[in-house]
């Protein structure tokens, strides 16, 4: 398929790295190295996603983003150094899909890559899928009918417990469950100090859906409280 | 309804109480002062009144008076008409005016008790054994010699007295002198007066039922007096000396002899069992009179006596009863006393110490000092009046216990204290101007009194001085007003003074409340000019050392941005060209490995870097925290859980204690997790091979705590702070932690409004997390 993936960080070496890594998945990889750069070649190149750094000379990473935004729908990934949870919101909010935070994962970037260029490809406009009676979350799409849950389009392997947990999770997108609760709905039977079992269960769901099952982004725990599935809008 | 009921049982039972109280103090002292004032003889019932003192007394006067009589002696008179009473006072008013008369005979006649002296005189008769033996005498008969001595002596005859007295059935007597009947009011013998007198029995012309008391004054000869009371003999004599404290005042003792002449008389007296009051209507001279009424009021005080005695005992045992019977509402009582003592703590500390020290005091002022001035023998009176006193003052120290238990803590709320802050809430300058205005007005008005009350007495003096000195008065007034006009300058000066204080302090509060910005401008010739300079250099000098302070914070915080920034850029590389080369193939064993340590202390140099990260900023009071109410029991729960595979994998195990219910705090889930995360992490890395991590959760009050102890591997040195940055068990940091488990630890616990302890005991290491717990249960 062989999709162009443009990759903007004023850190040559970075963008090497990250190419040599793309490529390795079988992606075609520009490079560019400020933002006037990276607006020169996408007018260029057809490009499907960009991995894009923030604070870069000439013009940063987020302006970039904001005049992309102006024309064009595909897949911004920011890579950043900034960490805090209001540079994250920052970037989000003003049209980015993705924030991954340097140090990365170069698996879990290729992941992410790969995952969102799945969902802009393959899957396309969120509202093409309006209608369905699928629930739709992130990048997780869950049909009750079939009892079935597809991330980025593809079924999930899940086991009959965990399937139960994923249909009253994603049911009840963004509500905390307690332990207690999860257990009495699942197993159908009084609870006594549940909560090894259900997290044994949720690392595994963990382990199928996300990306980096170290830092969810999906199934989460609310400490003290329960757990819950972040109910995520798509950025489009 | 339910409470309604509650509430009339609790005053009901609080009710019995007080009137048991109150009726067994009030008759618990009546029986006490009757039986005191009656020397006992209240006690006894039956008792006759020819048995009190008063009645020895009166039989004693008698026998005196009929001795002088019999005698041609002038003693009768001490005793005038003493048992005769004017049906109209007035008569024996003008016949007595001035001398006090009236006094006396309203005194002992006058049983009306419709003064004050006729409740002393009944106190009177009714006190003990000490009076009777110096009778009437003593107390009223030497104002009756005084007056005879006076000359003020109204003078009856002998004939006369003897007249009134033989209208006085109570008393009946025969008088012989030397054998001859010379008076007697016993009705078959009034015949006989003037008779020779021949052994003539006198008692059997009475009736031994209605006269039961006879005396004989030598009956035979031997100059002894015999007195027989229901047919027989009384003791007088004892051992035959007469002392003060003999019951009887008649001749017949060795060392009381009576005269030669009376060695010829012959007295008999008789007394009514129950007296009678005889009045006899007298119209065409007089009126009415009445006789007998002595002997009469003495029967009568003392029937009355007992009768009070025992309506007391009565009140006594009523008052016992309901004492008993509030007894079983010992419960309600308390409630009550509880409710009474929140009233009671409402009151201010001085109206309580008022009524303490004032109510006492007035009722010793105006009901039991008056008795002392003016009454001499009242005991009896103050018993009687000690009731209120009593009363009263128990029901105030009742209160004051009940309001000293009640309100321990806020026994104080005195008013003063109130009135003072309110002052204090004024301004200082307002203060300050009233009290020169007051010192003001006092120093103006001081002279003022001074000279009024100097010359008020000698208006002469002031004219005279006026007239002949002229100019030292004048210049006296003169100076005066000339220092009046002086204080008034100062006056001024110091008001404005009070007000340049109060700017000055008004300022001080201004950069307490942090204001650092405006200076405080008085004018130049102002006295606290200088002082005021001084405050806005000291205010200058906080506004830059603040605004250095914040500059600092600000950059260290930026610092740590910006290198934490700088070194995650080329790390990004690091981890990137070595997951490149973990995917190179065809490479030497050797290499592979030294790959696989390039990664995983890349790896940790990330997590150093983020740690440092967010424990500078936590130190520097940037971190944000999202809290909220969470169980901390089912926190840890989950803590483990996540935590799971490591602590399978540690070889060690964890012994946990939870208690049974939530525990509610306030707090940021994801930074507690991070705590505990740490805690148990450094647990982990650094206990002895194989041994028991203790996790526990308690609360204790309003706390909630949760400890991790575990059995170091290491030994432990005490003096280490572990929670200090980069600080390590081991000084090789040869193992994997950053240094700042505990450090994150710490931080993000006081971050989150909780504390974190660590403790050392050898080689146990104890952390110990407090947070406050909320009463709030966590949200579903």
């Amino acid at each position: 398929m062989n999709e162009c993936v443009l990759v903007v960080d004023d850190d040559r070496e970075i963008v090497r790295a990250i190419a040599l890594l793309l490529e390795k998945e079988g992606y075609q990889v520009c490079r560019a190295y400020d933002g006037m750069e990276a607006l020169r070649i996408l007018a260029e190149q057809p490009v499907r996603l960009i991995l894009m750094d923030v604070m870069m000379p000439k013009l940063d990473g987020l302006s970039a983003m904001m005049r992309i935004r102006e024309r064009k729908n595909l897949p911004i990934i920011i890579l950043s150094a900034k960490t805090e949870d209001t540079d994250k919101v920052l970037g989000l909010s003003m049209g980015a899909d993705d924030y991954v935070a340097k140090p990365f994962n170069p698996a879990e970037l290729a992941a992410r890559v790969k995952s969102h260029l799945r969902r802009y490809t393959l899957l396309g406009d969120i509202n093409a899928w309006h209608d369905s009676p699928e629930i739709w979350n992130g990048r997780l799409c869950y049909r009750p009918g079939e009892r079935t849950l597809y991330a980025d389009g593809e079924p999930v392997k899940l086991t009959a417990t965990e399937t139960k947990i994923i249909d009253l999770l994603m049911r009840n997108r963004g509500r905390i469950f307690p332990a207690e609760e999860i257990y009495e709905r699942v197993w159908e039977e009084p609870s006594f100090s549940p909560e090894n079992t259900v997290m044994v269960h949720i690392r595994h769901i963990r382990e199928k859906i996300e990306l980096n099952p170290k830092e969810p982004e999906y199934l989460k725990v609310v400490w003290g409280i329960g757990y819950k599935i972040e109910k995520i809008e798509t950025h489009c | 309804m339910d409470t309604k009921s509650k509430k009339s049982k609790l005053i009901v039972s609080f009710a019995i109480f007080f009137l048991g109280m109150t009726l067994f103090i009030d008759s618990l002292l009546s029986v006490a002062g009757l039986a005191v004032s009656s020397k006992g003889t209240a006690f006894d019932w039956h008792k006759s009144y020819q048995e009190t003192a008063a009645f020895r007394s009166y039989i004693a006067s008698y026998l005196e008076a009929f001795l002088g009589v019999a005698t041609g002696g002038k003693g009768w008179r001490l005793y005038g008409t003493a048992d005769r009473y004017e049906g109209d006072a007035i008569v024996q008013e003008e016949a007595v005016a001035g001398t006090g008369w009236e006094d006396w005979t309203g005194f002992l006649e006058d049983q009306t008790w419709e003064t004050w002296e006729a409740w002393e005189a009944w106190e009177a008769e009714v006190s003990g054994e000490a009076v009777s033996s110096v009778p009437q005498t003593e107390a009223s008969g030497m104002d009756l010699r005084d007056n005879y001595r006076d000359g003020t002596w109204s003078g009856t005859s002998e004939k006369d007295f003897m007249k009134d007295i033989a209208q006085n059935k109570n008393l009946r007597y025969a008088i012989v002198y030397q054998n001859k009947l010379l008076y007697t009011n016993i009705d078959n013998l009034e015949g006989q007066v003037g008779t020779p007198w021949d052994n003539l029995n006198f008692e059997e012309q009475l009736s031994p039922d209605e006269y039961n008391f006879t005396l004989w004054f030598n009956k035979d000869n031997a100059g002894k007096t015999r007195i027989f009371r229901d047919g027989a003999e009384l003791e007088i004599y004892g051992n035959g000396m007469y002392s003060s404290d003999r019951q009887w005042f008649v001749p017949g003792y060795t060392n009381f002899n009576v005269d030669e002449a009376a060695g010829d008389a012959v007295i008999f007296l008789a007394a009514a069992r129950e007296p009678k009051l005889y009045v006899s209507g007298n119209y065409s001279e007089y009126g009415t009179s009445q006789y007998g009424g002595r002997l009469y009021s003495i029967h009568e005080n003392l029937l009355e006596l007992q009768a009070q005695f025992k309506k007391s005992c009565i009140l006594l045992g009523i008052s016992l009863l309901l004492l008993a019977l509030s007894f079983f509402f010992r419960k309600e009582r308390r409630l009550m006393r509880a409710s009474i003592g929140r009233l009671t703590g409402k009151l201010w500390l001085e109206f309580k110490v008022l009524l303490f020290l004032v109510l006492p005091l007035l009722i010793l002022l105006f009901l039991v000092l008056p008795l002392f001035l003016f009454l001499g023998n009242t005991e009896g009176v103050l018993f009687f009046q000690a009731h209120l006193l009593g009363i009263v003052c128990f029901w105030l120290l009742y209160l004051g216990a009940l309001d000293r238990n009640a309100n321990k803590e806020a026994q104080k709320k005195p008013l003063i204290t109130g009135l003072r802050s309110r002052d204090l809430q004024r301004p200082l300058q307002k203060r300050m101007i009233q009290r020169y205005r007051l010192s003001m007005a006092i120093w103006l008005m001081a002279p003022l009194l001074f000279l009024l009350a100097l010359f008020l007495p000698m208006g002469e003096y002031l004219n005279w001085m006026l007239g002949v000195h002229p100019l030292p008065f004048l210049f006296l007034v003169l100076a005066y007003l000339g220092l009046s006009a002086a204080s008034i300058r100062y006056l001024k000066k110091n008001r404005r003074l009070a007000e340049d204080l109060g700017a000055f302090f008004h300022q001080v509060d201004t950069v307490r409340e942090g204001d650092l910005t405006e200076p405080l401008v008085l004018p130049a010739d102002s006295e606290l000019r200088e002082a005021a300079e001084r405050l806005n250099e000291i205010q200058h000098g906080l506004e830059t050392a603040l605004q250095e302070k914040l500059r600092s914070e600000q950059m260290k915080v930026e610092l740590v941005t910006n290198v934490s920034h700088d070194i995650k850029t080329p790390l990004t590389s690091i981890i990137s060209y070595v997951e490149l080369l973990k995917q190179e193939g065809e490479l030497p064993d050797h290499v592979r490995e030294f790959i696989q340590i390039l990664g995983e202390k890349s790896e940790r140099l990330k997590v150093i870097v983020q740690d440092v990260f967010e424990v500078s900023k936590a130190a520097s009071g940037q971190l944000p925290i999202e809290p909220e109410t969470l169980d901390l029991k089912k926190l840890l729960q989950q803590t483990l859980a996540d935590m799971d595979t490591p602590i399978t994998q540690s070889g060690l195990f964890m012994k946990l204690s939870f208690p049974e219910e939530p525990v509610t705090v306030f707090a940021d889930g994801k930074r507690l997790y991070r705590v505990f995360q740490n805690l148990i992490q450094n647990a982990l890395s650094y206990s002895l091979e194989g041994s028991r991590i203790f996790l526990t959760l308690k609360t204790e009050g309003a706390v909630a705590l949760v400890s991790i102890r575990n059995t170091s591997a290491r030994e432990l040195n005490k003096t280490t702070d572990f929670s200090e940055r980069f600080v390590r068990g081991d000084a090789s940091r040869s193992d994997g932690g950053s240094g700042l488990g505990l450090s994150i630890a710490r931080s993000f616990t006081e971050a989150c409004g909780g504390t974190l302890r660590i403790s050392i005991d050898a080689d146990l290491f104890t952390v110990t997390v407090a947070f406050p717990t909320c009463q709030v249960p966590p949200v579903q």
